[in-house]
């Protein structure tokens, strides 16, 4: 028994079988066109941007402490929502305070900023040494819970952004 | 520990998949079309049993820790035995020759490699800019999976009703996967979604080529991969890390061994099989439990219609006892720890009947429909033939190469293509009844819905081509 065999009758004539390939060249031409086409553009694009990326983030390896520290802030976090804030007014738009309220996370058009300025902001203040020397004493398994306190006391991390 | 971790991760729940598949399903040997299918369908089958582990260690223990590591090594080494004892002679593979002559197979096998390393290319650039994946991923995926992680005893807090966005109702099996590997990496790493993302979204491509591959011939199948690649959807979605691509290739793997089935003597196994795949869409997403109900439904049904009560009652119990353990999980997960999905508990109390009647709604569902089949939302660059999409190319591909097909190879595309059509048949219902502003609703989900049915249009679609009488693989 083969995989994928049926009972597939007489073989078909010549004509149909050559115009049956001649079709499936035809199709594979046009759709390997057409997945090129789409595929192509946003490859380029990717892997310019990357290269502009990286040559100018040099905060890149100290970024992900912030991040992670946003990140472990848990359900409801008011330091969550005024990094989020924070992040908004920095992308230029009017900070949806009902969103933000309601949205434990970034919002989306903040995304952008938050990873490629609100750490450079961050690290103007003092924020980003305190919240990594906090986050060195503690076992990793307990930042999460930990952090959830601190949060209930907002003056741990001194002078809030801006 | 972080990058061997990081490849344990991945790598443990796949040889568990690949170790019970060949449980399930000895047959050795068989060429690089089987191959590519046992790969995806052994990555599914892994992430499906240790999201399930995963969830009977927070469960059992109370939270999420390196004990479901051993968990994991202890299922691995369970199934080791049987899958050694089980495996048979190869299965004599006669992969020449195809069709097409020699000079034609290797150009297509190259463009297929340039559109892939294309695709992935930019998928991976993405990746890097955005290692955080997108919104679903840090607003449904991996913030679960962090509650599960670092919530301790307090994982429960991820799905409370408070949350409120980030849909804390959806299942656990991708969540489950990330969780898992961060376990192993001893840390919420980004590399986690990220491999898993783009692991996930190449295993796609791959058992399409193996599916199409297995039943219509080695260049179909290469066909049928190229073809998943032109979807500008994946441009804009496969680096974001969330559970559609997935759902996807669950969905797809479920429909290629229903129809494999029919082809092999062994086809209450595949059955079983895909019933588990069945399960695993269940255990991922919302859709995926609407995909379980709709395909065991027009199975039973087409089943009924050829051949009376009993084969149906038998189909569909196969495929139900494949499902089963995901679905035990997901029921269990539903009642006594999710919240109300939001979709139903908006629609409490509104007049359905409304929305059902109003013919403006119909109509922009109609339009936002017609634009994501049509073009996949993508805009226009090079005049309206150049910049048409994938899939009416295929669909005009198809139903010419189905004038070339035997009687037999139509009346298998036939049940497949009736799933997928129900498909966006009810995701159309769903928008035209949904309670949330349907601009808002629609910009925001469909293209990533079609996302999900994408792969199985396109082996639907390949399936209209004529198979290859001397490429089947011969026992």
């Amino acid at each position: 028994m083969s995989i994928g065999r049926l009972p597939l009758g007489p073989p078909f004539p010549s004509l149909r079988s050559f115009l049956a390939r001649v079709w499936f060249v035809v199709v594979t031409c046009a759709v390997a066109g057409a997945a090129l086409r789409t595929m192509w553009p946003p490859m380029v694009q990717a892997l310019h941007a990357v290269e502009v990326q990286t040559a100018h983030d040099p905060i890149e390896d100290r970024a992900p402490v912030l991040i992670a520290l946003r990140n472990s802030l848990p359900l409801g976090s008011k330091l969550g929502y005024l990094i989020d804030e924070e992040a908004c007014v920095r992308a230029g738009s009017d900070p949806n305070y009902e969103l933000l309220q309601t949205q434990f996370w970034l919002a989306p058009h903040a995304l952008t900023i938050f990873f490629d300025e609100l750490p450079m902001f961050l690290l103007d203040t003092r924020f980003e040494a305190r919240a990594e020397a906090l986050l060195a004493r503690l076992p990793k398994t307990k930042q999460w819970q930990w952090l959830g306190q601190l949060d209930k006391n907002l003056h741990l991390f001194g002078s809030q952004p801006k | 520990m972080s990058e061997l971790g990081t490849i344990a991760g991945l790598l443990v729940p796949w040889c568990i998949g690949l170790l019970l598949l060949r449980n399930l399903w000895p047959i050795a040997g068989g060429g690089v079309r089987l191959l590519a299918l046992r790969l995806a369908l052994g990555f599914g089958l892994g992430a499906g049993v240790t999201s399930l582990l995963v969830f009977v260690a927070l469960l059992g223990f109370g939270k999420l820790d390196g004990r479901v590591c051993w968990l994991e090594l202890g299922v691995l080494a369970a199934l080791l035995p049987g899958a050694l004892r089980r495996a048979r002679g190869p299965e004599a593979c006669a992969e020449s020759p195809l069709g097409l002559p020699r000079v034609g197979q290797a150009l297509l096998a190259l463009l297929l490699a340039v559109i892939l390393v294309a695709t992935f290319a930019a998928v991976q650039a993405r990746s890097r800019q955005m290692p955080y994946g997108g919104w679903d991923a840090w607003a449904i995926w991996n913030v679960r999976a962090r509650f599960l992680v670092l919530g301790g005893e307090a994982w429960r807090t991820g799905f409370c009703t408070e949350v409120g966005v980030g849909h804390p109702d959806y299942p656990l099996l991708w969540i489950g996967q990330i969780a898992q590997h961060w376990t192993w990496i001893g840390d919420p790493s980004n590399a986690a979604g990220i491999c898993a993302g783009i692991l996930v979204a190449a295993l796609v491509p791959v058992a399409l080529f193996g599916g199409v591959g297995l039943l219509r011939g080695r260049a179909v199948g290469m066909l049928a991969a190229a073809a998943w690649c032109g979807c500008h959807t994946l441009t804009l979605r496969a680096h974001e890390q969330c559970a559609d691509i997935p759902l996807s290739l669950f969905c797809a793997l479920a429909l290629i061994l229903s129809v494999l089935a029919e082809s092999r003597p062994e086809v209450g196994r595949l059955r079983l099989l895909a019933g588990a795949c069945l399960g695993c869409a269940a255990w991922t997403k919302n859709e995926g439990i609407l995909f379980l109900a709709a395909f065991l439904a027009l199975h039973g049904l087409a089943a009924l219609w050829r051949g009376g009560l009993r084969p149906g009652v038998v189909r569909v119990s196969t495929l139900l006892a494949g499902a089963l353990p995901f679905l035990i999980a997901l029921v269990w997960f539903k009642l006594a720890i999710a919240p109300e999905n939001d979709l139903v508990s908006e629609s409490r109390g509104s007049d359905l009947w409304t929305r059902l009647s109003s013919t403006e709604r119909w109509q922009t569902v109609a339009r936002a429909f017609w634009d994501q089949l049509g073009w996949f939302h993508e805009p226009e660059k090079y005049g309206p033939w150049l910049s048409l999409g994938m899939l009416p190319l295929l669909v005009s591909g198809g139903l010419v190469a189905a004038c070339f097909t035997s009687r037999e190879e139509r009346r298998q595309l036939r049940l497949p293509l009736v799933i997928v059509v129900a498909m966006l048949a009810l995701y159309f219902l769903v928008y035209v009844l949904t309670p949330k502003d349907l601009a808002w609703h629609l910009e925001s989900s469909l293209d990533r819905l079609i996302l999900q049915l994408w792969p199985m249009a396109v082996f639907v679609l390949c399936l209209a081509f004529r198979g290859e009488r001397s490429s089947a693989l011969s026992s």
